[in-house]
């Protein structure tokens, strides 16, 4: 076959090795199908492609044209399948996995749909998102899997998925998902055009696209992202808005507030007086991941006299021949408490019992018998470990974990009024904060009291039953929020 | 970007702006004044700054989509309106300076004593700009966010200072009334603390000044009256009037005076910080409305510029009163400054006045016309 | 322009945080003073201060005290001479290697002769000096080394105890606020007042003991101690003070035959003031509510009979100890329970008129009655009849 246009396909195709060209006879014509077997089903090509046109009995009493006419309008193959009559485009479906035929005589190639195969692992437990009570699935990278995954927890025809594909070279393929009616339309449109604006070399990441969507320099997270379905199904029905992408099991969610990355989905599935409890607990202890060690500083540097006597005493005795101020102690025990959690994210598993033993007798017993540093300051830095890693989501985590260390200079250069001061800015700015129009800190700032049967407690179910959509309040009874 | 309201959003607003200065400041100058008697004047005070919060709703909500800036000058004519809008930039500044200055000294003489005052006045400075900056929107979110804190550590305070408190003083009120000559200047005193109500006209872009408004405006002066003479109470209850006169920050001493181990004696400096983001918040609002004021001459340019200038105006005030200090607590409790306060307060006053004349000339022209 | 404008904040923040730290003091560059003990120096116009303070040194991390060798006590007491207070507390602090911190004092003790001269300098460095409690618990002494060199056997420091005498309410728990008070609005104010012995330990009679315990309470009119109480009257007026807590009382009967002894879980009192032909009368009232915890009864009486009884002896002894408390304080004129309030507060124009004459007034001019009220709440675990 030495038509031109096919020449040039398969110029664009060179050097690759893995591609299949496979040629096939259609009633005289001569014909090859293109495709890379390692991303394709090839039993989908063998039954649906090549056996219909080698075995199928009543193709062998048809004619050309008839043929031709069926394969034109588009029923010819039990598969789907498109025309397309650029080569670049061919190439393109070959690239992802979709396989091309070329007959003879025919102006076209014809791209087929569902034969693409690519390799996934099997849906597992949420790794970073632990829930005790309650569905244990996450998302996988296939963007296929994960939607049914979320067809599978939402059953309605108003859940409504836009598709595009964003990437140059990567091509990923980007679902924008909200149910129609719940959503702000206003919102979704300008997701989409935010989306479609985008030309990058490549997306491996939800995160990619988050920085293109909103150019606001902040350290905190105005996306939430996911990977448990559930989490997703209960987001689209407040009226939020999520942004899947091929290749990476994290969905990215719009709009949100700095509340909904203190909840988890454990909140819901557990009883409600437990899970308020629960909440109460999370919310103090990001409090003091973010305040402890500079709150300690301050105090006992600046303003001994709020220690209580007896723990004055013994804080006092501790700090004997201690060869360092409180500050540089915390900063020391924080930077290798930043180290030690690094490295134990990152360590190979065999390796990974070593670090904890270091840790453990090095910075806890060694150091302090050792005399380098206070066996308070070690408890002190202890708790605002374990408070960081209570939040659920491990964005804010990291930003609060982050924000000590500023906070911890101020209160130790200007004592409690350092504190406040580095706090209430942190507060200016997070509450000046918006995730596509909703105040970052709400319902707290601005305060919305109806909202907090959600927040800080979770009220039993019929209780909010008639619940207004924080994230769209234009839907909301009597324009409540508004 | 529109507003999100709630019900009592003005309010919880309103609450948190007066917090910082009446409850703390004017506490100390009504036990120095009075015996048993300071409620009286707190009370009269309370009822003229109604008449002024009248006013200001009233020329508030015949413009309700207009701010003061635009509609007070073809109210009262461009020179006549730039004028009062000078007094009024030159007021705010001037009052954020006293805020800075009574908190470094408050806080400085009590925790922080070898610190030097220009260093604390260097480190409320940034942000204070910081805050004005974000806007009269995000001002009132961040109010409305601390109001929970604020009154919850304020009642418990309260509460605390019960503890020692001797609840037999209180049968001395009744037997000890204020004459009337003395209660009409009392009130004059009380009234340019709780009167600032001109201030609430900047909300106008982002919030209206409507029924809704005027109510919780009602509701935040009572409240306020309510907790000062709380508060002077149970100072008065702590102490006695000889004891209680001589000091300058009788909550202060309140938590001084507990026994050392009690919870608070411990707490106190964390109530302070909450009070501590009351007085930032007044402060940057006042910045921010001083700032709106200079926007007016430069047609809505500059707005940025503007807060740093006056912010260091205001710091630089404060670091000169601080050099002096006793200078500054003549000024702080003189009658002068009394009189320049209500004068200033009394700006809505003035433009309802003129609203109303206008109001009549025109109905009486109607009339005439009508014949 | 906004972006310069961010760049000069966060580096001024920056700046300010290098500029040094004046009131940053490390919590081992301390010395926390727990007790302050004042009594007139050597020289005449000269007071002499000590401080009593923990060594934390001296109380190695996380170690219990004590565990170290006996003699090395974990605490100290350190003493100088001046003309003033403050002059003392700079002479130590001369000496001293780390800074002294005021705001931990529990307890101020104040040697007698210093009373007597009048404590109106202390009241005065009290109220100025914000670092110092005004919560501190305020006692007298007859003799102020030994106290502040007393052993302590229950607890790691003198000021502990010293502390616990005030708190536990045995006598009076004036703090420094309530001598303030009375001191600003020219009455009196009571102090527990302590003796010292030296006596023998009872586990190896070759060591002696500073021993100190609770004599009685001292009588202060503004600043001047103006007189004293035995225990018994010293109670009774820690009664009419209301500060007195769980104070037990054998009463006898039947010509000393019959005998009990209660335990009073509630003590309250209150007053009242009237003017009575221009002559103030004051009538305290004392109440509480008894547990008899021992009884026995010679005639065997029920129980209603004999919680009569009882009730009418504890009347006649506490209201007569209570009486002659008073009497002591209006010869002293001392007004200790700061009755003269009662008459600001009620008959203004009364007090205007002799305030300034108070002390006299009292002496002579005021009627004080004393109206007691008993309930028993319980006879203990046995039956009134064993």
């Amino acid at each position: 076959m030495d038509s031109p246009r096919l020449k040039a396909l398969i110029d664009l195709l060179s050097h690759c090795a893995d591609i299949v060209h496979k040629p096939l006879e259609i009633l005289g014509q001569s014909g090859v199908l293109i495709y890379i077997s390692s991303i394709t089903d090839s039993f989908a090509i063998q039954e649906y492609i090549v056996s219909p046109l080698q075995m199928e009995p009543r193709l062998k009493e048809d004619s050309w044209d008839d043929f031709a006419t069926r394969l034109a309008s588009g029923i010819a193959f039990p598969l789907p399948y498109t025309p397309t009559e650029s080569h670049i485009e061919a190439a393109d479906c070959v690239v992802m996995g979709k396989p091309v035929l070329y007959v003879e005589g025919s102006p076209v190639f014809y791209c087929f749909e569902e034969a693409t195969q690519y390799q996934k692992r099997a849906i597992t437990e949420s790794q970073n998102e632990v829930v005790i009570v309650g569905p244990q699935e996450a998302f996988i990278e296939n963007i296929g899997t994960n939607l049914a995954l979320l067809r599978h927890k939402l059953k309605h025809p108003d859940l409504k998925i836009r598709r595009l594909t964003i990437g140059e070279y990567t091509k990923s393929a980007t679902c924008i998902i909200y149910v129609e009616g719940l959503a702000s339309q206003e919102l979704v449109e300008q997701i989409e055009g935010k989306l479609a604006s985008i030309s990058t070399k490549g997306v491996f990441g939800a995160s990619y696209l988050s920085e293109s969507l909103n150019t606001n320099l902040t350290l905190f997270p105005l996306f939430q992202f996911t990977e448990r379905p559930d989490a997703v199904a209960a987001s689209l029905l407040e009226g939020r808005i999520a942004i899947m992408v091929d290749g990476t099991p994290s969905v990215m969610m719009a709009p949100m507030s700095m509340i909904s990355l203190l909840q988890s989905s454990e909140d819901y599935y557990q009883n409600f007086y437990a899970a308020s409890w629960i909440r109460l607990v999370r919310f103090s202890f990001a409090l003091i991941a973010l305040l402890m060690p500079s709150l300690y500083i301050a105090i006992t540097t600046f303003h001994p006299q709020i220690i209580p006597s007896n723990l004055l005493i013994t804080i006092a005795s501790a700090r004997e021949n201690i060869p360092f101020s409180a500050l540089t102690e915390a900063f020391v025990m924080e930077l290798t408490f930043e180290a030690l959690r690094e490295a134990g994210t990152r360590i190979p598993k065999p390796v990974g019992q070593t670090v904890s033993i270091i840790g453990g007798i090095v910075i806890g017993q060694a150091a302090v018998q050792a005399g380098i540093v206070s066996a308070p300051m070690v408890i002190v830095v202890s708790i605002t470990g374990i408070a960081s890693f209570i939040i659920p989501h491990i964005q804010l985590g990291l930003v609060l974990r982050l924000l000590r260390f500023p906070l911890m200079i101020m209160g130790g250069t200007m004592g409690l009024i350092g504190v406040f001061a580095g706090t209430f800015l942190i507060y200016a700015h997070v509450v000046s904060l918006k995730s596509f129009n909703t105040p970052y800190l709400e319902p707290l700032a601005p305060l919305i009291i109806a909202e907090w049967k959600d927040t800080f407690f979770r009220f039993p179910f019929p209780a909010r039953a008639t619940e207004n959509l924080p994230f769209n309040p234009k839907r909301n009874p009597k324009g409540a929020g508004k | 970007m529109e507003m999100r309201t709630s019900p009592w959003q003005l309010f919880r607003f309103g609450f948190v702006y007066f917090n910082s200065q009446s409850t703390v400041f004017l506490v100390p100058a009504l036990l120095a004044s009075s015996t048993y008697n300071a409620w009286m004047g707190v009370l009269g005070g309370y009822l003229l700054s109604l008449i002024l919060l009248g006013a200001m709703i009233y020329i508030g909500s015949r413009y309700p989509e207009l701010p003061w800036l635009q509609f007070g000058k073809s109210l009262m004519g461009k020179w006549l309106h730039g004028v009062f809008v000078i007094l009024l930039l030159a007021w705010c500044v001037y009052y954020t300076s006293y805020d800075i200055q009574s908190f470094v000294l408050f806080f400085g003489s009590n925790y922080l004593r070898n610190t030097p005052p220009w260093f604390l006045q260097a480190v409320i400075a940034p942000i204070i700009m910081y805050t004005a900056m974000r806007g009269a929107k995000n001002i009132i979110y961040m109010a409305d966010g601390l109001f929970v804190l604020i009154l919850a550590s304020t009642t418990l305070i309260l509460l605390l200072f019960t503890q020692q408190a001797n609840f037999h003083m209180l049968s001395a009120l009744p037997h000890h009334l204020l004459p009337s000559s003395e209660l009409f200047e009392n009130s004059l005193t009380t009234l340019s603390w709780f009167a600032e109500w001109m201030i609430f006209l900047f909300i106008v872009p982002d919030l209206k000044l409507d029924k809704n408004a005027a109510r919780s405006l009602f509701a935040v002066a009572s409240v306020l009256s309510l907790l000062v003479i709380t508060g002077w109470l149970l100072a008065l209850m702590n102490f006695g009037p000889q004891l209680a006169r001589q000091f300058q920050y009788p909550y202060l001493e309140i938590i001084r005076s507990m026994e050392p181990d009690s919870i608070l004696s411990k707490v106190a400096p964390l109530v302070i910080g909450i009070w501590t983001t009351s007085m930032f918040i007044h402060s940057s609002f006042l910045i921010y409305a001083a700032s709106r004021c200079a926007t007016y001459f430069t047609k809505a340019k500059g707005h940025r510029f503007f807060i740093v200038l006056m912010t260091v105006f205001a710091v630089c005030i404060a670091f000169y009163y601080s050099n002096h200090l006793s200078l500054y607590q003549k000024h702080y409790y003189s009658m002068e400054v009394v009189i320049i306060w209500i004068v200033v307060e009394c700006i809505p006053v003035y433009y309802a006045a003129v609203y109303l004349v206008g109001l009549l000339r025109r109905g009486k022209s109607l009339r005439l016309s009508r014949r | 322009m906004t972006k310069w404008l961010r760049y000069i904040l966060i580096l001024s923040l920056l700046l300010l945080t290098c500029t040094g730290c004046w009131s940053k003091i490390e919590l081992d560059e301390w010395v926390f003073v727990y007790g302050l003990f004042i009594d007139v120096g050597e020289q005449p116009g000269t007071l002499k201060v000590y401080i009593s303070t923990p060594l934390p040194n001296h109380l190695n991390n996380g170690e219990q005290s004590g565990g170290n060798s006996p003699g090395e006590k974990p605490y100290a007491l350190i003493s100088k001479t001046a003309d003033t207070i403050p002059d003392a507390l700079q002479k130590i602090q001369e000496d001293m290697t780390r800074r002294l911190n005021l705001s931990e004092i529990r307890v101020i003790v104040i040697g007698k002769k210093f009373a007597a001269l009048g404590i109106a300098d202390l009241l005065e460095w009290i109220k100025r000096e914000s670092s110092v409690s005004m919560g501190a618990f305020m006692l007298a002494a007859d003799n102020i080394s030994d106290i502040a060199q007393l052993t302590p056997v229950y607890e790691q420091a003198p000021t502990q105890v010293l502390t616990s005498f005030a708190s536990e309410r045995h006598m009076m728990n004036t703090t420094a606020r309530d001598c303030l008070i009375s001191n600003a609005a020219g009455l009196g104010f009571p102090l527990t007042y302590l003796y010292s012995e030296r006596i023998p330990s009872e586990e190896q009679p070759k060591q002696i003991l500073n021993w100190t315990g609770i004599g009685g309470a001292a009588l202060f009119n503004k600043e001047k101690m103006k007189g004293r109480l035995e225990i018994e009257e010293g109670k009774a007026l820690a009664w009419a003070y209301g500060r007195l807590q769980n104070p037990i009382y054998s009463i006898v009967w039947d010509g000393e035959k019959s005998r009990a002894s209660v335990l009073f879980t509630q003590s309250n009192s209150s007053y009242e003031a009237k003017l009575e032909d221009g002559r103030p009368v004051f009538t305290i009232r004392i109440s509480g509510r008894a547990s008899v915890s021992k009884v026995r009864d010679i005639k065997k009486r029920n129980s209603l009979h004999l919680s009569a009884v009882i009730i009418e002896r504890l009347n006649e002894r506490i209201g007569s100890e209570v009486e002659r408390a008073m009497e002591a304080t209006q010869q002293a004129s001392t007004d200790v329970l700061r009755l003269g309030e009662l008459l600001e507060w009620k008959y203004p124009s009364y007090w205007q008129a002799h305030r300034e004459d108070w002390e006299k007034t009292y002496k002579e001019g005021t009627t004080i009655k004393i109206i007691t009220d008993f309930k028993i709440n319980d006879f203990g675990k046995q039956t009134q009849d064993s």
